[in-house]
């Protein structure tokens, strides 16, 4: 099987775990023609303003992982979609999920999520980020290319960012390296996590409860 | 020829089981794995082979050789596939990517140094990937049931098949080469573990989060291997993927 890059890889979850890149929303353009496979600029200049921003955090050593960790995580929740992205990864059971277990899945999710991509935080060695189109499915559903290249990586690697349009500015819901979407990945493990429980949402849960105290007792 | 390696391809496809076995998805890119149960039992043999044998091979492969060694070995491991590649662009009629391979193969195996140096990339001759599967794939054959093969990890039946043939088709297989079994294991064996280490960093992280880690390599796998078929930024491709609903009001 051909290899994955695996910087990209890191680079991606550390940027787009739970969400991706944040920052204030910029304006939100939709493009006057109808056609929706037209670029859209406005999502364009989102990523490309909020990749920055991202690799400026990850590129200031603070000396402290608790204020690094602090910061990147008020970053994402910027610029990330989380309830859209929680809501997405539980897939069909998504509509059947009890509004109580609803609010307890989106905080241990929070959790699992900010652990996964804090811990790949370390990965980042000056990478930079440069635009380089989109393609819209929708005026309000974008996917913005990129390309990430120097640091430790040895040939350019493209980076693709799903942003939707929402509240006046663009927030990025998914990130695909080397083909492979993200929460689309993540959407397939919880799933079939709850198939094989038989359709108990609470196994995922609990499953996630016990990765996220392991983590924190990792990390004390 | 290829009418008949279509035809041979299509009804080892025709003949795995169909349709119920599709696992449900609402990510747009349905999983057909009908041999989920042996698919599982094999993923947890391999996963015992790669806590025993594999990682550790890997690890200490790279505690052995410095990384200008352990890339140049895997610019040679590369360069001894580019034939491979090459024919494999011809079968799909992508002339342009088959003049790079052509070029790539002469420039590094000789300015290279049989292939240790990779200098094709940085005159404007990147790599890229190309094998049977991915051709069988572009002729139009559906990739079938997911497979997990052991040892080799993911895969499918078009893409099983496809690995077949890639065997038989690299140039260590020409007879005038005189490369022996033994010889031709070890470069197998070397490859592999160069892979899993380039790959250690995305298994162990896949190991260490994922609820389901075999479907999560499932799910990464069967992605990456459609991206190589189409272009996964086209407006086709784009269009496929599932929408991303807003939750329901207080939902959070």
């Amino acid at each position: 099987m051909p290899s994955l890059p695996q910087k990209l890889f890191a680079t991606a979850l550390v940027l787009a775990a739970g969400g991706g890149v944040s920052v204030a929303p910029t304006p939100f353009t939709a493009p006057a023609m109808a056609q929706s496979s037209a670029r859209n600029a406005g999502a364009e200049q989102f990523v490309q303003i909020q990749a920055q921003r991202a690799l400026n955090i990850l590129s200031q050593h603070h000396g402290d992982v608790a204020t690094e960790k602090h910061l990147f995580r008020a970053f994402i929740d910027q610029v990330a979609d989380v309830p859209r992205i929680t809501y997405f990864v539980l897939g069909k059971y998504s509509r059947s999920i009890a509004p109580g277990q609803q609010h307890e899945f989106a905080t241990v999710f929070r959790e699992y999520a900010s652990n996964v991509y804090e811990s790949r935080l370390n990965e980042y060695h000056g990478e930079t980020l440069k635009v380089i189109g989109s393609v819209a499915r929708s005026p309000t559903d974008v996917i913005v290319q990129s390309q990430v290249s120097g640091g430790k990586l040895d040939q350019p690697v493209t980076v693709s960012w799903r942003v939707i349009a929402e509240g006046g500015g663009w927030r990025v819901v998914d990130v695909q390296v080397d083909g492979v979407w993200l929460a689309i990945t993540q959407q397939q493990d919880f799933v079939s996590t709850i198939d094989n429980a038989g359709g108990n949402i609470q196994v995922l849960i609990d499953q996630l409860k016990r990765q996220v105290a392991k983590d924190e007792a990792g990390s004390r | 020829m290829r009418s008949l390696l279509i035809g041979l391809a299509s009804v080892l496809v025709a003949l795995s089981p169909t349709a119920s076995a599709l696992a449900s998805t609402d990510a747009g890119t349905a999983v057909y794995d009908p041999w989920e149960k042996a698919n599982r039992a094999f993923y947890k043999f391999n996963d015992g082979l790669d806590r025993a044998v594999l990682r550790p091979a890997a690890l200490g492969y790279k505690r052995v050789l410095p990384r200008p060694v352990r890339t140049g070995v895997r610019n040679v491991i590369n360069n001894i596939n580019q034939p491979n590649v090459l024919v494999n662009d011809l079968l799909q009629g992508r002339l342009d990517n088959g003049g790079v391979s052509v070029f790539r193969f002469l420039i590094n195996s000789t300015v290279g140094v049989a292939g240790v140096f990779e200098v094709a990339t940085p005159l404007g001759l990147p790599p890229h990937d190309a094998d049977f599967g991915q051709t069988l794939g572009r002729w139009g054959v559906p990739p079938g049931p997911f497979l997990y093969v052991p040892v080799f990890g993911p895969s499918d039946l078009r893409d099983g098949a496809g690995r077949i043939v890639d065997g038989y088709a690299s140039i260590l297989s020409i007879p005038d080469l005189h490369v022996t079994t033994w010889e031709r294991l070890g470069f197998s064996v070397t490859d592999g573990v160069d892979t899993r280490l380039a790959l250690d960093s995305t298994i162990e992280g896949i190991k260490r989060t994922a609820t389901d880690p075999y479907a999560t390599q499932r799910s990464a796998y069967l992605q990456y291997r459609q991206a190589m078929l189409t272009d996964s930024n086209s407006k086709k491709a784009v269009d496929q993927l599932p929408s991303f609903d807003a939750p329901p009001p207080g939902a959070h």
